[in-house]
């Protein structure tokens, strides 16, 4: 399609359609839906519609009132999205606000990312701190965190919950706080949760969990807490052992009593 | 329909899938959100499944997952108007449903072609309807007609299809499945169909 470019500078308003590349730069406003190839903001820009591009650069600050539906997003500063958010690879570098729901193959976080809805993603990596309202449900999850991060639920393959290393929020307090965690794979620090199940839990400093169902494995290390532990077997026979262990030292004593039993 | 609810853990352990699996399925639309049914138990809060649905939803995604990719599979799985269509030999060929069904329904339309998902929708309910040996031929027709006028109707709520008799004369009615619909004590609910079933039970055969 031989559509035309999109060029706003300055201060300036257009309405939406489609495009070939939609640049704005400066203060800028569209009003309408807009489709395009290329979709690169530097500034402080608004759109009043819905958003599908194959990329979208943003380098400022950016308001969507609408959806929008990307191969690729990148965001260097700060993003508002009043709608849902669709792409296969998001990068933000800065502050984005989804108020609807996220569905990426790799979403890629330097930063800090608030989701209104739930967010879906292959790949789900944070190095900062994240807000879901409802469910993470990714594959791969690798969070650093630091600030402190909240998630209603969160379904996975396989997860990490670490520290950031570079302090740079002061007072290190930040933790994850999460109502349940499932998944094959978990290993997690400085996170409280009232349940997490999984196949193999390594829980470490700072972890705090209600109840802990494991399949295979459940190793506690430095001054992890766990109120209860049970052992449950997927594959056929049912088998649980139910015990209130409250840190690693105690698991340590318990293991060790079994053995010489 | 089988109503009865299986709780998540159950689920795992009857199918011997991982959480991995079962969320990277829900990622990919191949088990559908309605189907996570969030209740409060003396535990707290837990996650059930409608049970027949979700088993076997989950031996076909078996079955299949190592001959198609996991959006292939989803686009089979979730067959609608959109992405599913066969010329009405494929539909004979397959004995998806009787002649009789499908003449009766050329008939009404002799010059379509093409079959999208609803017209197949609209075959299997007939063919479901005459196969009972409850509901006679004209009977069915005003079934076709009924369908055919409310296609979109049925997208944004389930219905349930019934055939009510009252006096030797019949007359179909089409409501919303949750809908407590009662009829004259004298009239005769010859057949009732859940539509949404139908069309799962369709999807399940053009697999």
């Amino acid at each position: 399609m031989d559509a035309d470019n999109l060029q706003l500078s300055g201060v300036g308003a257009a309405t939406g359609g489609t495009y070939h590349r939609v640049e704005m730069q400066g203060v800028s406003r569209i009003h309408g839906d807009v489709t395009c190839l290329d979709c690169k903001v530097e500034g402080v820009s608004e759109i009043h519609g819905h958003v599908r591009a194959s990329t979208i650069d943003v380098r400022g600050k950016s308001k969507v009132y609408g959806s929008i539906e990307a191969s690729r997003v990148a965001v260097e500063g700060s993003s508002l999205v009043d709608g849902d958010c669709r792409a296969s690879l998001m990068n933000i570098r800065g502050d984005v606000r989804i108020h609807g729901d996220v569905a990426a193959q790799e979403l890629d976080v330097h930063g800090r990312v608030i989701v209104k809805g739930s967010c879906d993603a292959e790949a789900f990596v944070c190095d900062g701190a994240f807000q879901i309202e409802q469910m993470l449900n990714a594959d791969t999850i690798d969070v650093r965190l630091a600030r402190s991060s909240k998630v209603q639920e969160i379904g996975c393959t396989t997860i990490q919950v670490k520290r950031s290393s570079i302090g740079r929020f002061g007072p290190r307090k930040s933790r994850l706080s999460v109502d349940v965690i499932e998944g094959d794979d978990i290993v997690l620090e400085w996170t409280r949760a009232n349940v997490v199940r999984g196949n193999r839990v390594v829980l470490g400093m700072g972890a705090d969990v209600e109840l802990v169902e494991y399949q295979s494995d459940l190793i506690l290390e430095g001054n992890a807490r766990v109120r209860t532990k049970r052992q449950v077997n997927h594959s056929g026979a049912s088998e649980t052992k139910m015990e209130m262990i409250e840190t690693a030292d105690e698991l340590q004593s318990a293991t060790r009593n079994e053995d010489q039993i | 329909m089988d109503d009865t609810l299986m709780s998540k853990k159950e689920l795992l352990e009857r199918t011997n899938i991982s959480y991995g699996q079962l969320y990277r399925w829900k990622r990919k639309n191949l088990i559908p959100e309605e189907w996570f049914i969030r209740k409060s138990t003396f535990t707290g809060q837990e996650t059930f499944f409608p049970r027949e649905k979700i088993l076997n939803r989950i031996e076909q995604i078996k079955n299949m997952k190592d001959d198609l990719s996991l959006d292939e599979l989803a686009d089979r799985l979730t067959a609608n108007a959109s992405n599913v269509q066969l010329s009405i030999r494929d539909f004979t060929e397959r004995n998806i449903v009787t002649s009789a069904a499908v003449e009766l329904v050329q008939a009404h339309d002799p010059s379509k072609k093409i079959y999208s998902f609803d017209d197949m929708l609209c075959i299997y309910v007939v063919d479901v309807a005459l196969q009972s040996g409850e509901v006679n031929q004209n009977e069915c027709r005003s079934f076709i007609e009924m369908l055919e006028l409310n296609y979109a109707k049925l997208r944004s709520v389930a219905c349930s299809i019934s055939l009510v008799r009252k006096l030797g004369v019949g007359m179909c009615v089409m409501y919303p499945s949750k809908s407590d619909v009662t009829f004259d004590k004298s009239a005769k609910v010859v057949l009732t169909l859940d539509l949404e079933q139908c069309a799962e039970e369709l999807r399940l055969k053009l697999l």
